[in-house]
């Protein structure tokens, strides 16, 4: 592997504030792969920017998360998401002419569950609820919406704990746990 | 019903048995209220992801104004043949006059001289802090005095910031003063922990630089051990010293 690539490995993996700065070195290390996807893949600057950006996250998140066995360059392992995320894009605005009422697959969860629990969900999953779950996060406070928003960025309970000065991680995930059920009552009850 | 969302949680997290995956796949299947939990959960994370993505975003997209409108330091791949052709033709020149600068400097002290030149502080810069940036900006301006300023504040703060080291003895190095450099690089070869760490490789450029009696011997014993021990810049290395 490449030291470059290991340093940046590094950097993700370490404490938050490092993970910020190696976030954006990460970000402008391939940020040609913009105007190859839109050449590439006839997308638009904005679309192609977004299948990017939307790359970044993903790799940041399998990497932080160990899914990175480093068995191929950090490049090529970010052109392949690239790819995936321009023709995913290029699906879904084809798609969304067609489907009104139903949502697109939400790609990372869903892919851990088998076939047959997958079409049980799926049939449970719609843009109306995704519209209520977005009108309801703007209703639980601020304070659930940050932890709950600092969870889906990768941070541990014991790296929120810290930041936002907790007692403990135990005392942070009650807390964000209770967040989310606050919003679930809203939303199934 | 937070037991149910730490426990659909422990599923996505991949931290249920093979047997407690099973029930809980089973249980989406069997248990309609249940499923509604699960598609909950899925699709509220998948809501805060987008958020966090379009919050992402927004950081991203002032990078990338930064840098047009900054040129000089984008790297950037243009797609017209026709600067392709140009670049490959600036690419031929410059390879034709590198190797025949190559030819002409290949004496020790001549490679450590190329070596300091060519160095681009770009490539394991630290984008976000600003001081670093700062002294990075005034180290290619060749306002090396400034540049060393910025360097040695980061340093005196974080004492474990390798970056600041190397690049305060890089000033160093342009500013001619080799043996405040030499300590600069022996601060950073004895940093643990490194994945990336060329300060043996850098004293001996230093030594090379500052050609008092004994240094190109020492620098020589020091690129044999970059080589031996496997540290960074140990391709660099070996090769010179074959032509020493």
């Amino acid at each position: 592997m490449l030291e470059q690539d290991i340093q940046i490995l590094d950097g993700l993996k370490g404490e938050y504030a490092k993970r910020t700065r190696y976030e954006q070195i990460l970000y402008r290390q391939y940020a040609y792969f913009i105007d190859e996807g839109a050449r590439k893949y006839n997308l638009n600057n904005d679309d192609s920017f977004s299948a990017y950006s939307d790359t970044i996250l993903s790799a940041i998140h399998n990497i932080v998360n160990e899914r990175f066995d480093g068995r191929s360059s950090l490049k090529t392992y970010l052109y392949q998401i690239f790819s995936n995320k321009c023709i995913d894009l290029i699906r879904k605005n084809t798609t969304n002419k067609h489907q009104v009422h139903k949502t697109m697959p939400v790609a990372d969860a869903m892919s851990q569950l088998p076939d047959s629990t997958r079409t049980v969900i799926d049939g449970l999953i719609t843009n109306e609820l995704k519209a209520t779950v977005r009108k309801q996060l703007d209703a639980i406070g601020e304070k659930c919406r940050k932890l709950l928003l600092m969870f889906e960025d990768g941070l541990t309970d014991k790296e929120i704990a810290a930041i936002l000065s907790y007692n403990t991680a135990a005392v942070v995930k009650t807390t964000r746990l209770r967040c989310l059920d606050k919003l679930r009552e809203k939303i199934l009850n | 019903m937070p037991d149910n969302l730490e426990y659909i949680e422990s599923y996505f997290q991949q931290a249920l048995n093979a047997g407690e995956k099973q029930a809980f796949e089973e249980r989406c299947e069997t248990d309609e209220a249940f499923a509604k939990e699960v598609a909950f959960y899925i699709i509220t994370r998948e809501t805060l992801r987008e958020e966090l993505l379009a919050k992402k975003q927004q950081e991203w997209k002032k990078l990338k104004a930064e840098e047009e409108s900054a040129p000089v330091f984008s790297i950037s791949k243009k797609s017209t043949l026709s600067k392709w052709i140009m670049y490959a033709a600036a690419a031929c020149v410059l390879l034709v006059a590198s190797m025949f600068l190559f030819e002409m400097q290949s004496s020790p002290q001549r490679l450590a001289s190329q070596y300091i030149n060519n160095i681009d502080l770009s490539q394991t810069m630290d984008a976000s802090h600003d001081s670093l940036q700062l002294g990075i900006a005034a180290y290619k301006n060749k306002d090396y005095a400034k540049a060393l300023g910025y360097f040695e504040g980061v340093a005196k703060q974080d004492t474990a910031n390798s970056d600041a080291k190397k690049y305060t003895g890089l000033t160093y190095i342009q500013l001619n003063n080799y043996d405040k450099a030499i300590e600069q690089f022996d601060a950073l070869a004895n940093m643990k922990g490194l994945y990336y760490n060329p300060g043996d490789f850098l004293k001996a450029v230093a030594l090379l630089k500052r050609n008092k009696s004994g240094d190109e011997a020492t620098a020589k014993t020091l690129l044999q051990k970059v080589v031996s021990e496997n540290e960074s810049e140990k391709e660099t290395a070996e090769e010179w010293l074959k032509k020493f």
